[in-house]
């Protein structure tokens, strides 16, 4: 497997701990970078570090900056433009999904109690948009 | 009139009062035209009178004339005089003839006119005599002592009747002018009185409307306010159950993946018991979610927005199956769906209403090696209803009427799963239709649900 960065944006420890626990599992990623919610996730990408990810992966609820907030500023600069993005989260309410949707999200994952039903959605989703389903760069 | 009444007999007072004002101004209307009418005639008649007088004078002004020209031409022979006499004979027949027809509505005038003719007549004849016996002789000659005494006689005795004529008409023309002033006068009363009604009408018709404008205002600010807290309200459940989705479900997702995580990194150091107490921590766990999910669905039912329209519910059955299937792979269900179900209602709620019932039917049946599950549409009092049976394990029938409760279960969680949330969301979409729902079963011998939808009466549940 070839070097992939992995992106995620979650507020929640616990989350953030288990997602990097499924996708660790799996050995989707060699790298995977947090950031705790929007505003370090716009920092990591296009402060000093510039960092470009080959998947994003974040939470909706988050402090600062939401999900939706960072979405729409992704979406709107020409370098991040095309930056596959998956969002994680607890929610399943409709606004939620079709916000997303709207704004460009490329997929969505609702984060299930079940940690092994979570861990094979993150297996599943890490493969599609990592090996299969590569954004032009 | 009083306006403090109450909605429907306000309204009921206004059909009235609008129907009577139309039948007032249609009265005026009908009304007016006769009394325009009338005053109309009686000026003709006036007219009449005058034209009737002068006609009159100008019958005796030609017979004067002629005699006068018919003794100018005896005496000269001067041909001119001959021409004016046949001009003046010959217009007077027609002054009688229009005599006779202005006066035509009294018989005591046309029965001097008739008298008066024949003595006109006679008088004209005998000048013309004269005249032809002056063209013959050359000359005039006086006529002799008995003409003379006729024509004398002829010429008071038309006189007399022209004049009994004249004053006749006089003494109508009086009556017919004060007849048409009387009239006249009524028509301008009458006018001033029907624009003094028309003018109330408006009047109150103006002011009801005000008064119902500035009532429809006050009630329309009232319900926007209404609507406005129901919104808000509504905002306000929402809000609340997307926090409890988001923030109940975040620990439970710690507490089943670190129990998972403690499984998997320290699960040497666990024996048979621990991992055993660890697997119920995760079991009871994801009940826990599984329970969050079905209340939010509840939730959601009650509160989403109907949206009807008519639709196959024998294609949404077939789609629910089909997922079915794919989630049970190893079940072996005979499925029968009866075609062209078509019903009134929200799509996205019947489909879960099929999904739990069929859902249920699959669950029911699991212990049966080949299960059957029928779907279809019968009449029961008067009424269709749709239904779904299965051949599974059924119920007791004295606790049918439990069914249908929040958190209700009739059987083990151990034996069958589930959060007994199913029904409860079935009965209140049921119910949203403005439908009823009810199941007949015995123990072993499987169970049917039965509903209907009768759509178009649909109300709603808060």
């Amino acid at each position: 497997m070839s070097e992939k960065t992995i992106l995620l944006v979650e507020d929640n420890d616990d989350d953030a701990e288990l997602t990097l626990r499924a996708l660790n599992k799996h050995k989707l990623a060699t790298r995977i970078v947090r950031a705790r919610d929007g505003i370090e996730a716009l920092e990591l990408l296009h402060g000093e570090t510039s960092l470009r990810p080959d998947l994003m992966l974040i939470d909706l609820n988050m402090p600062r900056l939401d999900g939706i907030g960072l979405l729409r500023k992704v979406r709107a600069q020409p370098t991040t433009r095309s930056l596959p993005i998956v969002i994680l989260t607890s929610s399943n309410e409709d606004r939620d999904v079709i916000d997303g949707y709207r704004l460009g999200a490329n997929s969505y994952v609702r984060k299930p109690v079940d940690f092994l039903t979570f861990s094979d959605a993150v297996k599943a989703l890490g493969l599609y948009w990592l090996e299969l389903n590569l954004a032009p760069r | 009139m009083d306006l403090s009444v109450p909605g429907g007999q306000r309204r009921r007072a206004a059909t009235i009062g609008f129907a009577v004002g139309l039948v007032l101004i249609a009265g005026l209307g009908v009304n007016g035209v006769i009394v325009a009418r009338d005053a109309t005639t009686a000026v003709t008649s006036v007219e009449r009178s005058h034209s009737a007088i002068e006609s009159l004078v100008e019958i005796s002004a030609r017979l004067g004339e002629a005699r006068s020209v018919r003794r100018a031409y005896g005496l000269t022979g001067d041909v001119s005089y001959r021409d004016t006499f046949e001009e003046e004979v010959a217009m007077v027949p027609k002054r009688i003839a229009s005599v006779r027809a202005l006066t035509a509505e009294d018989p005591k005038q046309q029965h001097q006119i008739a008298e008066l003719e024949p003595l006109v007549a006679d008088r004209i004849a005998r000048m013309s005599e004269q005249l032809a016996t002056r063209d013959a002789l050359g000359k005039d000659i006086p006529l002799d002592d008995a003409h003379s005494l006729a024509n004398g006689q002829l010429d008071e005795a038309i006189r007399r009747h022209t004049n009994d004529l004249i004053a006749r008409e006089h003494e109508l023309l009086d009556q017919r002018e004060a007849d048409s002033s009387d009239r006249s006068g009524r028509a301008t009363l009458f006018f001033a009185g029907s624009a003094a009604i028309a003018f109330v009408l408006l009047l109150s018709a103006f002011a009801i409307n005000r008064y119902e404008i500035r009532e429809r205002e006050r009630a329309e600010a009232k319900t926007a306010g209404a609507l406005a807290a129901s919104i808000a309200l509504n905002a306000e459940l929402e809000s609340f159950s997307y926090s409890v989705s988001h923030d109940l479900r975040t620990p439970l997702r710690a507490i089943d993946g670190f129990s998972q995580a403690l499984l998997e990194d320290c699960g040497d150091k666990l024996d048979e018991q621990g991992k055993s107490h660890l697997d119920r921590v995760r079991a009871g766990t994801q009940r826990m979610g599984v329970l969050i999910d079905d209340i939010l669905a509840l939730s959601r039912v009650t509160r989403s927005k109907m949206e009807l329209q008519r639709f196959d519910l024998s294609a949404l059955a077939a789609e629910a199956l089909a997922e079915l299937r794919e989630t049970n792979p190893e079940r072996e269900v005979e499925v029968t769906i009866a075609p062209d179900l078509n019903v009134n209602g929200d799509p996205r709620l019947v489909r879960i209403v099929l999904d739990n019932l069929l859902g249920n039917a699959f669950k029911f049946t699991a212990k049966r090696t080949k299960a059957h599950i029928e779907v279809g549409a019968t009449t029961e009092k008067g009424e269709r209803a749709l239904f779904v049976r299965d051949d599974g394990v059924g119920f007791d029938p004295r606790y049918a009427e439990k069914l249908f409760g929040a958190f209700q279960r009739l059987h083990d969680a151990k034996e069958f799963s589930g959060t007994g949330i199913g029904l409860a969301t079935v009965q209140r979409i049921v119910h949203r239709h403005g439908g009823r729902i009810w199941a007949i079963s015995e123990p072993d011998k499987g169970a049917t649900f039965f509903f209907t939808l009768p759509g178009a009466e649909a109300r709603e549940e808060v």
